[in-house]
């Protein structure tokens, strides 16, 4: 079903651009530890398995939420995944910063999942996404941990062959 | 069945790519697969949700057989498409892969259609389609260009 939440530039697209923002002076701020390469894996891995949930996820048959003001596919959408992208960065930058040892990854990847949530909820209550047939945040939370838990094998892998 | 179809192109996809010649490295494989993947997903959600041109089946089946398309068959067959590219030095093998590649993602695409699992709302089904394969060829060539071009050491 077709639906129209709001036509104004208003506080949803005000957070996408503010978190894409920080989020990209924070990684182009920081110091270098990775090729440009290894870097852009990192940065377009979430935006990637953001695409392809919410691609899966958010239209029919499933179709439990829009992303902001409309069913439609709009620019403002295209944003909201790019700012995924130095979510994903940052966390690897920081496991690779602080070496974190085998023994506190499930915290790590814990403390990181709670802060995608919290970050939805933020961006929901904005207006960034709509949640349809009985959709809530709970149901995020496997799918943040499953994402989480690739990314540190896809960094892993790359880390090994090179 | 339509799923099992998809599954085993894709699975014949997979195939093709470990037996055909590398000339990308691991990093620029996974950069353009992310690449191609997001590529693919914009364009046919632009065509399916906006423009109404080209629509997804809500059958579940039919759906995850898209899934399987649009995320595994395509990217996939690109990235085998360019690394033929790489691996070829004579012009004419360069196109006769460009070719077959366009025969495979257009067969393919209009197996996707008889098989139910898209429906065509246009006036001329077959050039949509050809349309649609050839800007993913060419989108999957840039792109492999520009990532050829990215240095390889730290960044600065």
């Amino acid at each position: 079903m077709f639906l129209i939440y709001d036509q104004k530039f208003n506080s949803n697209e005000l957070f996408i651009i503010a978190s894409l923002t920080i989020g990209s002076m924070l990684v182009w701020k920081l110091p270098r530890r990775f090729t440009i390469k290894e870097s852009l894996i990192y940065l377009s891995f979430f935006i990637f398995l953001g695409v392809v949930f919410d691609h899966t996820i958010s239209i029919e048959p499933f179709d439990y939420y829009d992303v902001n003001d409309s069913s439609a596919y709009q620019f403002m959408d295209f944003l909201s995944y790019l700012s995924f992208g130095p979510f994903g960065y940052l966390y690897i930058y920081f496991y690779d910063y602080f070496k974190i040892k085998n023994k506190y990854v499930t915290i790590y990847i814990f403390v990181w999942t709670m802060s995608a949530l919290a970050m939805e909820f933020i961006a929901q209550a904005l207006g960034v996404y709509h949640y349809k047939n009985g959709y809530t945040i709970f149901y995020s939370f496997p799918i943040y941990l499953f994402i989480l838990i690739s990314h540190l094998c896809v960094y892993k892998w790359i880390h090994n062959k090179n | 069945m339509n799923l099992a179809i998809f599954v085993l192109i894709a699975w014949i996809i997979i195939t093709v790519y470990l037996l055909v010649p590398k000339k990308l490295n691991l990093n620029e494989t996974i950069l353009l697969f992310f690449f191609y993947t997001i590529i693919t997903i914009t364009i046919f959600t632009i065509i399916d949700l906006n423009l109404k041109l080209i629509q997804h089946s809500n059958k579940t089946e039919s759906f995850i057989s898209l899934w399987v398309h649009r995320n595994i068959i395509i990217p996939m067959s690109l990235i085998i498409l360019v690394n033929l590219i790489l691996t070829f030095t004579s012009k004419v093998k360069k196109y006769i892969s460009i070719i077959l590649s366009f025969s495979v993602l257009y067969s393919i695409d209009l197996l996707a259609y008889w098989l139910g699992q898209k429906t065509y709302h246009g006036s001329n089904q077959y050039f949509a389609s050809a349309i649609l394969d050839t800007t993913l060829i060419l989108i999957a060539y840039v792109m492999m260009k520009l990532v050829k071009k990215l240095p390889e050491g730290e960044s600065t």
